[in-house]
Protein backbone atom coordinates (compact mmCIF):
# COMPACT_ATOMS: atom_id res chain seq x y z
CA UNK A 1 0.00 0.00 0.00
CA UNK A 2 2.76 2.57 -0.55
CA UNK A 3 1.77 3.83 -3.88
CA UNK A 4 -0.60 6.80 -3.46
CA UNK A 5 -3.13 6.97 -5.92
CA UNK A 6 -4.31 10.47 -5.34
CA UNK A 7 -1.78 12.97 -6.20
CA UNK A 8 -2.44 15.11 -2.67
CA UNK A 9 -1.02 18.14 -4.64
CA UNK A 10 -2.95 17.88 -7.73
CA UNK A 11 -5.91 17.32 -5.74
CA UNK A 12 -5.85 20.60 -4.08
CA UNK A 13 -4.96 22.63 -6.84
CA UNK A 14 -7.88 20.94 -8.63
CA UNK A 15 -10.09 21.90 -5.73
CA UNK A 16 -8.63 25.27 -5.48
CA UNK A 17 -8.76 26.50 -9.20
CA UNK A 18 -12.76 25.03 -9.00
CA UNK A 19 -13.59 27.87 -6.55
CA UNK A 20 -12.02 30.32 -7.67
CA UNK A 21 -14.69 30.72 -10.63
CA UNK A 22 -16.31 28.08 -12.26
CA UNK A 23 -18.00 26.20 -8.88
CA UNK A 24 -19.65 29.95 -8.30
CA UNK A 25 -21.21 30.22 -11.87
CA UNK A 26 -21.88 26.52 -12.12
CA UNK A 27 -23.80 27.37 -8.65
CA UNK A 28 -25.54 30.04 -9.51
CA UNK A 29 -26.62 28.36 -12.30
CA UNK A 30 -27.71 25.43 -10.39
CA UNK A 31 -29.72 27.69 -7.97
CA UNK A 32 -31.80 29.40 -11.17
CA UNK A 33 -32.47 25.48 -12.27
CA UNK A 34 -33.19 24.28 -8.44
CA UNK A 35 -35.56 27.06 -8.61
CA UNK A 36 -37.24 25.74 -11.75
CA UNK A 37 -37.41 22.58 -11.04
CA UNK A 38 -39.44 23.38 -8.04
CA UNK A 39 -41.78 25.74 -9.68
CA UNK A 40 -42.58 23.15 -12.37
CA UNK A 41 -43.89 20.67 -9.86
CA UNK A 42 -41.12 18.00 -9.04
CA UNK A 43 -40.04 17.13 -5.77
CA UNK A 44 -36.95 17.77 -3.74
CA UNK A 45 -35.55 14.10 -4.27
CA UNK A 46 -35.85 13.78 -7.75
CA UNK A 47 -34.36 17.58 -8.74
CA UNK A 48 -31.73 16.34 -6.35
CA UNK A 49 -31.61 13.18 -8.22
CA UNK A 50 -31.37 14.76 -11.64
CA UNK A 51 -28.27 16.67 -10.88
CA UNK A 52 -26.18 13.88 -9.24
CA UNK A 53 -27.07 11.55 -12.29
CA UNK A 54 -27.62 13.33 -15.62
CA UNK A 55 -24.59 15.96 -14.12
CA UNK A 56 -25.36 17.98 -17.21
CA UNK A 57 -27.06 21.25 -16.81
CA UNK A 58 -28.87 21.44 -20.50
CA UNK A 59 -30.09 17.80 -20.27
CA UNK A 60 -31.66 18.73 -17.02
CA UNK A 61 -32.98 21.63 -18.56
CA UNK A 62 -34.81 19.70 -21.23
CA UNK A 63 -36.10 17.25 -18.79
CA UNK A 64 -37.69 19.85 -16.73
CA UNK A 65 -39.53 21.60 -19.50
CA UNK A 66 -40.46 18.60 -21.32
CA UNK A 67 -41.89 17.16 -18.32
CA UNK A 68 -43.50 20.43 -17.98
CA UNK A 69 -45.03 20.57 -21.34
CA UNK A 70 -46.30 17.29 -20.81
CA UNK A 71 -44.37 14.77 -22.96
CA UNK A 72 -44.60 11.13 -22.28
CA UNK A 73 -41.59 9.72 -20.09
CA UNK A 74 -39.91 7.61 -22.95
CA UNK A 75 -39.79 10.65 -25.04
CA UNK A 76 -38.07 12.51 -22.11
CA UNK A 77 -35.59 9.81 -21.75
CA UNK A 78 -34.42 9.52 -25.32
CA UNK A 79 -34.14 13.68 -25.92
CA UNK A 80 -31.77 13.87 -22.51
CA UNK A 81 -29.63 10.54 -23.83
CA UNK A 82 -29.91 11.85 -27.07
CA UNK A 83 -28.67 15.29 -25.87
CA UNK A 84 -26.02 13.73 -23.72
CA UNK A 85 -24.23 11.69 -26.73
CA UNK A 86 -21.73 15.53 -26.78
CA UNK A 87 -20.24 13.09 -23.61
CA UNK A 88 -18.78 10.47 -26.24
CA UNK A 89 -16.27 13.36 -28.09
CA UNK A 90 -15.58 14.64 -25.05
CA UNK A 91 -14.53 11.92 -23.27
CA UNK A 92 -12.55 10.15 -25.96
CA UNK A 93 -10.56 14.14 -26.47
CA UNK A 94 -10.26 14.10 -22.71
CA UNK A 95 -9.15 10.91 -21.58
CA UNK A 96 -5.65 11.06 -23.54
CA UNK A 97 -4.40 13.83 -21.21
CA UNK A 98 -5.51 12.19 -18.03
CA UNK A 99 -3.58 9.44 -18.75
CA UNK A 100 -0.43 8.36 -16.64
CA UNK A 101 1.43 4.80 -16.04
CA UNK A 102 -0.07 2.84 -12.53
CA UNK A 103 -3.73 4.21 -12.67
CA UNK A 104 -6.16 1.93 -12.62
CA UNK A 105 -8.22 1.45 -15.38
CA UNK A 106 -11.82 2.34 -13.20
CA UNK A 107 -10.14 5.48 -12.64
CA UNK A 108 -10.98 6.87 -16.08
CA UNK A 109 -14.40 5.76 -15.52
CA UNK A 110 -14.83 7.69 -12.61
CA UNK A 111 -13.55 10.66 -14.61
CA UNK A 112 -15.63 10.19 -16.84
CA UNK A 113 -18.66 10.32 -15.06
CA UNK A 114 -17.70 13.85 -13.11
CA UNK A 115 -17.10 15.12 -16.23
CA UNK A 116 -19.13 17.72 -17.70
CA UNK A 117 -18.95 20.71 -19.97
CA UNK A 118 -17.08 23.10 -17.20
CA UNK A 119 -14.69 20.37 -16.28
CA UNK A 120 -14.33 19.48 -19.61
CA UNK A 121 -13.60 22.88 -21.48
CA UNK A 122 -11.39 23.72 -18.20
CA UNK A 123 -9.08 20.78 -18.35
CA UNK A 124 -8.49 20.74 -21.96
CA UNK A 125 -6.46 24.25 -21.82
CA UNK A 126 -5.46 23.48 -18.29
CA UNK A 127 -4.26 19.76 -17.93
CA UNK A 128 -1.26 19.98 -20.76
CA UNK A 129 0.05 22.90 -18.49
CA UNK A 130 0.57 20.24 -14.99
CA UNK A 131 2.75 17.21 -14.66
CA UNK A 132 1.73 13.83 -16.02
CA UNK A 133 1.07 12.64 -12.58
CA UNK A 134 -0.93 14.96 -11.21
CA UNK A 135 -3.54 15.71 -14.40
CA UNK A 136 -5.75 12.64 -13.28
CA UNK A 137 -5.95 13.94 -9.39
CA UNK A 138 -6.21 17.96 -10.52
CA UNK A 139 -9.06 16.62 -12.81
CA UNK A 140 -11.31 14.55 -10.04
CA UNK A 141 -10.44 17.11 -7.09
CA UNK A 142 -11.83 19.75 -9.88
CA UNK A 143 -14.91 17.73 -11.38
CA UNK A 144 -15.84 16.65 -8.14
CA UNK A 145 -15.45 20.17 -6.38
CA UNK A 146 -18.01 21.02 -8.94
CA UNK A 147 -20.48 18.11 -8.70
CA UNK A 148 -20.42 18.94 -4.92
CA UNK A 149 -21.22 22.86 -5.13
CA UNK A 150 -24.19 22.45 -7.75
CA UNK A 151 -25.68 19.28 -5.31
CA UNK A 152 -26.02 21.92 -2.62
CA UNK A 153 -26.82 24.37 -5.02
CA UNK A 154 -29.64 22.37 -6.97
CA UNK A 155 -31.21 22.22 -3.53
CA UNK A 156 -30.61 25.31 -2.29
CA UNK A 157 -32.37 26.87 -5.24
CA UNK A 158 -35.59 24.60 -5.07
CA UNK A 159 -35.77 25.83 -1.23
CA UNK A 160 -35.35 29.29 -2.05
CA UNK A 161 -38.01 29.17 -5.33
CA UNK A 162 -40.34 31.58 -4.09
CA UNK A 163 -37.71 34.31 -2.21
CA UNK A 164 -35.84 34.55 -5.70
CA UNK A 165 -36.54 38.18 -7.18
CA UNK A 166 -37.32 37.29 -11.00
CA UNK A 167 -34.46 39.76 -11.93
CA UNK A 168 -31.50 37.68 -10.17
CA UNK A 169 -32.84 34.28 -11.52
CA UNK A 170 -32.64 35.72 -14.79
CA UNK A 171 -29.01 36.47 -14.26
CA UNK A 172 -28.24 32.99 -12.58
CA UNK A 173 -29.15 31.47 -15.86
CA UNK A 174 -27.55 33.69 -18.21
CA UNK A 175 -24.30 33.36 -16.27
CA UNK A 176 -23.41 29.99 -17.54
CA UNK A 177 -23.59 31.00 -21.31
CA UNK A 178 -21.40 33.86 -20.31
CA UNK A 179 -19.14 31.90 -18.83
CA UNK A 180 -18.42 29.37 -21.36
CA UNK A 181 -18.04 31.83 -24.51
CA UNK A 182 -15.17 34.05 -21.93
CA UNK A 183 -14.33 30.30 -21.60
CA UNK A 184 -13.85 29.02 -25.33
CA UNK A 185 -12.89 32.41 -26.57
CA UNK A 186 -9.97 33.79 -23.85
CA UNK A 187 -6.53 32.67 -25.19
CA UNK A 188 -7.50 30.84 -28.16
CA UNK A 189 -4.36 29.38 -29.72
CA UNK A 190 -5.00 26.23 -31.61
CA UNK A 191 -5.93 26.96 -34.97
CA UNK A 192 -8.54 23.81 -35.39
CA UNK A 193 -9.90 24.69 -31.96
CA UNK A 194 -10.95 28.13 -33.46
CA UNK A 195 -12.22 26.76 -36.83
CA UNK A 196 -14.46 24.01 -35.14
CA UNK A 197 -15.63 26.89 -32.30
CA UNK A 198 -17.33 28.99 -35.20
CA UNK A 199 -18.10 26.56 -37.41
CA UNK A 200 -19.99 24.92 -34.26
CA UNK A 201 -21.23 28.40 -33.82
CA UNK A 202 -23.03 28.89 -36.75
CA UNK A 203 -24.00 25.49 -37.82
CA UNK A 204 -25.27 24.57 -34.14
CA UNK A 205 -28.04 27.32 -34.03
CA UNK A 206 -28.77 27.20 -37.76
CA UNK A 207 -29.67 23.38 -37.42
CA UNK A 208 -31.74 24.37 -34.50
CA UNK A 209 -34.30 26.33 -36.60
CA UNK A 210 -34.92 23.45 -38.73
CA UNK A 211 -35.09 20.15 -36.36
CA UNK A 212 -34.10 21.28 -32.84
CA UNK A 213 -33.41 17.95 -31.22
CA UNK A 214 -30.40 17.53 -33.56
CA UNK A 215 -28.98 20.75 -33.16
CA UNK A 216 -26.29 19.54 -30.68
CA UNK A 217 -25.50 16.15 -32.39
CA UNK A 218 -25.87 17.74 -36.55
CA UNK A 219 -24.28 21.16 -35.25
CA UNK A 220 -21.22 18.71 -33.89
CA UNK A 221 -20.98 16.54 -36.29
CA UNK A 222 -21.47 19.11 -39.48
CA UNK A 223 -19.67 21.85 -38.06
CA UNK A 224 -16.99 20.14 -36.74
CA UNK A 225 -16.03 17.97 -39.72
CA UNK A 226 -16.21 21.01 -41.74
CA UNK A 227 -13.82 22.51 -39.52
CA UNK A 228 -11.94 19.46 -39.60
CA UNK A 229 -11.58 19.90 -43.34
CA UNK A 230 -10.40 23.29 -43.47
CA UNK A 231 -8.20 22.89 -41.26
CA UNK A 232 -6.03 19.63 -42.76
CA UNK A 233 -2.61 19.56 -43.46
CA UNK A 234 -2.65 19.20 -47.43
CA UNK A 235 1.01 18.32 -47.53
CA UNK A 236 0.95 15.94 -44.37
CA UNK A 237 -0.69 13.18 -46.00
CA UNK A 238 0.65 10.63 -43.96
CA UNK B 1 -45.32 9.29 -3.63
CA UNK B 2 -47.70 9.06 -6.34
CA UNK B 3 -46.93 6.29 -9.39
CA UNK B 4 -46.23 9.47 -11.51
CA UNK B 5 -43.48 10.77 -9.03
CA UNK B 6 -41.89 6.88 -9.30
CA UNK B 7 -41.89 7.38 -13.13
CA UNK B 8 -40.38 10.53 -13.09
CA UNK B 9 -37.58 9.34 -10.85
CA UNK B 10 -37.25 6.32 -12.62
CA UNK B 11 -37.01 8.49 -16.21
CA UNK B 12 -34.25 10.60 -14.29
CA UNK B 13 -32.25 7.20 -13.49
CA UNK B 14 -32.80 6.18 -16.57
CA UNK B 15 -31.43 9.33 -18.05
CA UNK B 16 -28.49 9.16 -16.15
CA UNK B 17 -27.88 5.65 -17.04
CA UNK B 18 -27.84 6.77 -20.57
CA UNK B 19 -26.06 10.33 -19.86
CA UNK B 20 -22.58 7.68 -18.60
CA UNK B 21 -23.67 5.05 -21.24
CA UNK B 22 -21.98 7.59 -23.54
CA UNK B 23 -19.31 8.97 -21.03
CA UNK B 24 -18.39 5.70 -20.66
CA UNK B 25 -18.37 4.59 -24.17
CA UNK B 26 -15.77 7.71 -24.73
CA UNK B 27 -13.66 6.32 -22.11
CA UNK B 28 -13.32 2.96 -24.00
CA UNK B 29 -12.96 4.36 -27.50
CA UNK B 30 -10.52 6.95 -26.14
CA UNK B 31 -8.36 3.87 -25.29
CA UNK B 32 -8.47 2.28 -28.38
CA UNK B 33 -7.51 5.58 -30.55
CA UNK B 34 -4.53 6.91 -31.98
CA UNK B 35 -3.71 10.42 -30.13
CA UNK B 36 -2.00 11.32 -32.91
CA UNK B 37 -3.94 10.65 -35.87
CA UNK B 38 -6.98 12.24 -38.08
CA UNK B 39 -9.67 10.33 -36.29
CA UNK B 40 -9.03 12.00 -33.40
CA UNK B 41 -8.34 15.13 -34.58
CA UNK B 42 -12.15 15.06 -36.18
CA UNK B 43 -14.03 13.78 -33.12
CA UNK B 44 -12.36 16.70 -31.09
CA UNK B 45 -13.63 18.74 -33.83
CA UNK B 46 -16.79 17.47 -33.26
CA UNK B 47 -16.85 17.68 -29.46
CA UNK B 48 -15.81 21.19 -29.59
CA UNK B 49 -18.18 22.29 -32.27
CA UNK B 50 -20.73 20.91 -30.26
CA UNK B 51 -19.98 23.08 -27.42
CA UNK B 52 -20.08 25.84 -29.26
CA UNK B 53 -23.40 25.06 -31.07
CA UNK B 54 -24.97 24.90 -27.86
CA UNK B 55 -23.64 28.18 -26.12
CA UNK B 56 -24.44 29.87 -29.26
CA UNK B 57 -28.18 28.27 -29.56
CA UNK B 58 -28.58 29.62 -25.73
CA UNK B 59 -27.75 33.09 -26.68
CA UNK B 60 -29.62 33.00 -29.39
CA UNK B 61 -32.47 31.20 -29.73
CA UNK B 62 -33.21 30.65 -25.85
CA UNK B 63 -35.96 28.45 -24.40
CA UNK B 64 -37.66 28.77 -20.44
CA UNK B 65 -36.82 32.23 -18.79
CA UNK B 66 -34.51 33.74 -21.35
CA UNK B 67 -36.82 33.12 -24.15
CA UNK B 68 -38.85 36.28 -22.84
CA UNK B 69 -35.19 38.70 -22.94
CA UNK B 70 -34.31 40.77 -26.44
CA UNK B 71 -31.86 39.35 -28.30
CA UNK B 72 -30.23 42.67 -28.61
CA UNK B 73 -30.00 43.07 -25.31
CA UNK B 74 -28.08 38.87 -24.43
CA UNK B 75 -25.76 40.21 -27.25
CA UNK B 76 -25.29 43.20 -25.45
CA UNK B 77 -24.69 41.27 -21.50
CA UNK B 78 -22.16 38.78 -23.94
CA UNK B 79 -20.20 42.36 -24.96
CA UNK B 80 -20.25 43.69 -22.06
CA UNK B 81 -18.74 40.73 -20.74
CA UNK B 82 -16.08 40.39 -22.82
CA UNK B 83 -15.27 43.98 -21.84
CA UNK B 84 -15.35 43.81 -18.41
CA UNK B 85 -12.96 40.54 -18.62
CA UNK B 86 -10.66 42.54 -20.68
CA UNK B 87 -11.13 45.64 -18.38
CA UNK B 88 -10.58 43.55 -15.47
CA UNK B 89 -7.09 42.01 -16.16
CA UNK B 90 -8.76 38.55 -17.70
CA UNK B 91 -10.89 37.97 -14.56
CA UNK B 92 -13.70 35.43 -15.74
CA UNK B 93 -15.40 36.36 -12.33
CA UNK B 94 -15.82 40.10 -12.79
CA UNK B 95 -16.74 39.17 -16.74
CA UNK B 96 -19.94 36.95 -15.72
CA UNK B 97 -21.09 38.83 -13.08
CA UNK B 98 -20.86 42.53 -14.87
CA UNK B 99 -22.31 40.29 -17.69
CA UNK B 100 -24.79 38.73 -16.02
CA UNK B 101 -26.11 41.93 -14.00
CA UNK B 102 -26.30 43.74 -17.20
CA UNK B 103 -29.29 41.58 -19.10
CA UNK B 104 -31.82 42.09 -16.16
CA UNK B 105 -30.99 45.85 -15.75
CA UNK B 106 -31.09 46.63 -19.12
CA UNK B 107 -33.97 44.21 -20.03
CA UNK B 108 -35.90 46.93 -16.77
CA UNK B 109 -34.27 49.97 -18.19
CA UNK B 110 -35.95 49.68 -21.62
CA UNK B 111 -39.30 48.16 -20.31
Amino acid sequence: MTKQLISPDGWRLGVREAFATPAWVLGVGYIGYGSLAQSQGFTAWQTALSTISIWALPGQLILVEMHTLGAAFPLILLAVIFSSSRFLPMAVTLMPMLRAPGIPSYRYYVAGYVMAMTSWAVAVRRLPELPQPQRMSYFLGFASALLVTSMICTVGGYYAAGSLPAPLRLAFIFANPLYFTLLLTADLRDRTVVWALACGAVVGPLIHLMLPSWSVIGGGLIGGTLAFLLTRRKAAAT
Amino acid sequence: MTTNDLMLAATIVGCGAGSFLWRGLGVWVADRVNVRGEWFRWVSCVAFAMIAGLVCRVVFLPVGELAQTTLWWRLAGVAIALVAYRLARKSMLVGVLTGAAALPLLERLAA
